[in-house]
């Protein structure tokens, strides 16, 4: 185990007496952490990823280290925010759209791994370990988790602002980021739950991974196009008042931040005191709203991919391929070639992992 | 007769619409190796995550050594080494590491889990590869840790759900042993469709078919009605007499 795990794994487990008043088994809390975070450290991350297809018999390691340098280096990227205005507002408001974008980007691919692992259905729930430690873990592994994409990511600015703006704006901010950390687990929250509303549970992996695409490619448009939002001089972001985005979430944090180091006004102030309401109120709906509908929908998915579908009747099934069995014998020739076509066609449309 | 280890009452589970289990009833006693076998989607493995505590939505009556299982899931597992028929295994991890960490969660004090780990392993001929990564073995091999996993804490009662799958001929033949083996000291709750080996290794078998206990008893009264094999008397009371005409249907398939 490395030294931050370490570190993550001492500081999660220091309140044990806390732990044990609330029926919590510390010894296998620690157990279920330390193997946790020792997976971690082994399982491919989005950036070791295409390393790992390439030769997957080369086995991966100290996960934890490398994407907690990416992490820094995105930290180091956003501080190009600060150049884009000489309002506060405007410099943390900017800030907070690229940490909540890509914080929600980083997370919502592990919290597929973190939070639905199945296995631990089937391997941790067999043996004599209560719900309070097993939920413990769950919610512990997660904060560590975050903790090791967060830090490094807001440590730059962190730096800069306790340069730029002085010790207090820098306590402010550390607040901000940790609520702005929880907005954005409501985010991918709410997220899972949408899907997992309009969707079956089956389809519930393929999707998040569609999610995944769309964002990454929502991040890369806005690098693209706000140099070209700003002014004349290439430098200067002027947000107008009454543009949607200074009352999106980024701004809460933005105008929160500015309260510590100038004056607002009224809507300003309203805009500012969601950055605490915000986050609170999100976590009473994750909490009281959503957790019981997403942890009944989750058993389903570890249940075996829910309900079985009916079969379909023979004569249903001859009409949808009809037409594309026609197109087959149009542009290919003979048997086999039409056969390919028609494979390649289905897998297509079927696999994501087809390419 | 001493009292059951095992007490289930009028036990019943549905999944939305559909009705699982609808009423089994089943005394356990010491000693005794169980098989419990029945056709695909019978409730057998819905019966077994009752008794480990993993599915509490259920009506009737679960007792696992006086213990109520709603009242005391956690208290249950303790007795119970339950090895489930997905392998699911952390398979980043070594051997070691997982084997490890299994008796971590059953409270074994370290040296105890290191002897036992040296020689369960060894004893499945695996004692070389336990600081490889459980990614890098084959089924069977996964299979045996999975086993020594379930086996580690000592329970009193064993619970198999198809714990023969991907294991060679020689691993079946010292899991069979293993199994009666334990028996002497342990209760073997063992499912399958392997009939073969249920009908060797169990002392007592339960047929379960939609929901409902259709057969229990030794294998000699089960097949007091004839000398017919357990195979046989599987596929006279869950079939319905399909099969005879599926071979038919199958082979004339290739006509024209």
């Amino acid at each position: 185990m490395n030294l931050f795990n370490r570190l993550f794994l001492g500081a999660a487990m220091a309140p044990k007496q806390l732990y044990r008043s609330l029926g919590i088994n510390t010894a296998q809390l620690k157990s279920i952490l330390q193997i946790k975070l020792e997976m971690d450290d082994r399982r491919p991350s989005a950036l070791q990823i295409g390393r790992y297809q390439a030769s997957p018999s080369q086995k991966v390691k100290r996960t934890t280290l490398v994407s907690m340098f990416f992490s820094l280096v995105l930290g180091f990227l956003f501080l190009i925010s600060f150049r884009f205005s000489d309002d506060p507002a405007t410099q943390l408001g900017v800030y907070f759209t690229f940490l909540i974008c890509m914080l929600s980007l980083m997370l919502i691919g592990d919290f597929t791994s973190v939070l639905i692992d199945v296995r631990d259905n089937n391997i941790i729930l067999p043996k004599p370990v209560n719900d309070r430690t097993f939920l413990a873990s769950r919610l512990l592994h997660i904060m560590i988790h975050m903790s090791k994409v967060l830090l490094p990511m807001s440590l730059p600015a962190w730096g800069y602002i306790a340069v730029q703006y002085g010790v207090f704006p820098s306590i402010a901010f550390a607040i901000l980021v940790l609520l702005a950390a929880v907005f954005s687990v409501f985010l991918i929250n709410t997220l899972y739950v949408l899907v997992l509303q309009i969707t079956s549970p089956e389809k519930f992996r393929n999707i998040i991974s569609y999610l995944q695409i769309l964002f990454t490619v929502g991040f890369y448009a806005a690098v693209q196009i706000m140099p070209r939002m700003s002014g004349e001089d290439g430098l200067v972001l002027e947000v107008p008042d009454d543009s949607w985005w200074k009352i999106s979430p980024p701004f809460w944090f933005g105008y929160a931040f500015k309260a510590t180091v100038g004056d607002l006004t009224a809507a300003q102030m309203l805009s500012a005191s969601m950055a605490l309401v915000g986050p609170m109120l999100s976590v009473w709906f994750v909490v009281k709203v959503m957790a019981p509908n997403f942890n009944r929908k989750l058993a389903m998915l570890s249940g075996g991919g829910g309900t079985p579908t009916a079969a379909v009747p023979i004569a249903d099934r001859s009409g949808s391929v009809s037409w594309l069995a026609k197109i087959a014998s149009v542009v290919c020739n003979g048997a086999a070639e039409q056969t390919g076509f028609l494979f390649t066609w289905k897998m297509m449309l079927r696999s994501r992992s087809f390419a | 007769m001493t009292d059951p280890i095992i007490s289930i009452k009028n036990l019943r589970k549905q999944y939305g619409p559909k009705q699982v289990l609808r009423g089994i009833d089943l005394d356990v006693y010491p000693g005794q190796v169980l098989g419990y076998i029945g056709p695909n989607g019978a409730g057998k493995s819905t019966t077994v995550k009752i008794l480990c505590g993993l599915q509490t939505d259920f009506s009737g009556t679960v007792m696992v050594r006086g213990i109520d299982i709603r009242q005391d899931p956690v208290g249950v597992r303790q007795y119970i080494g339950y090895v489930p028929e997905s392998a699911d295994l952390y398979d980043v991890l070594t051997a070691s590491e997982f084997l490890h960490f299994m008796g971590a969660l059953y409270g074994l004090p370290k040296d105890t889990c290191d002897n036992r780990i040296q020689k369960m392993m060894g004893a499945f001929g695996m004692a070389a590869n336990l600081d490889q990564r459980i990614d890098t073995f084959s089924k069977g091999m996964r299979q045996k840790v999975l086993l020594v996993s379930s086996l580690l804490h000592n329970p009193d009662i064993i619970i198999l759900d198809e714990p023969l799958n991907g294991l060679d001929a020689n691993s079946v033949i010292m899991v069979k042993v293993d199994l009666q083996a334990c028996a002497r000291r342990q209760n073997v709750l063992y499912c399958s469709h392997m009939m073969d080996v249920v009908e060797k290794v169990s002392d007592r078998i339960v047929l379960i078919n939609d929901g409902r206990i259709v057969a229990d008893g030794s294998i000699e009264s089960l097949k007091q009605q004839g000398d017919q094999s357990l195979e046989q008397i599987f596929s006279q009371l869950t079939n319905n007499g399909m099969q005879g005409h599926a071979a038919d249907d199958l082979m004339r398939a290739f006509e024209p």
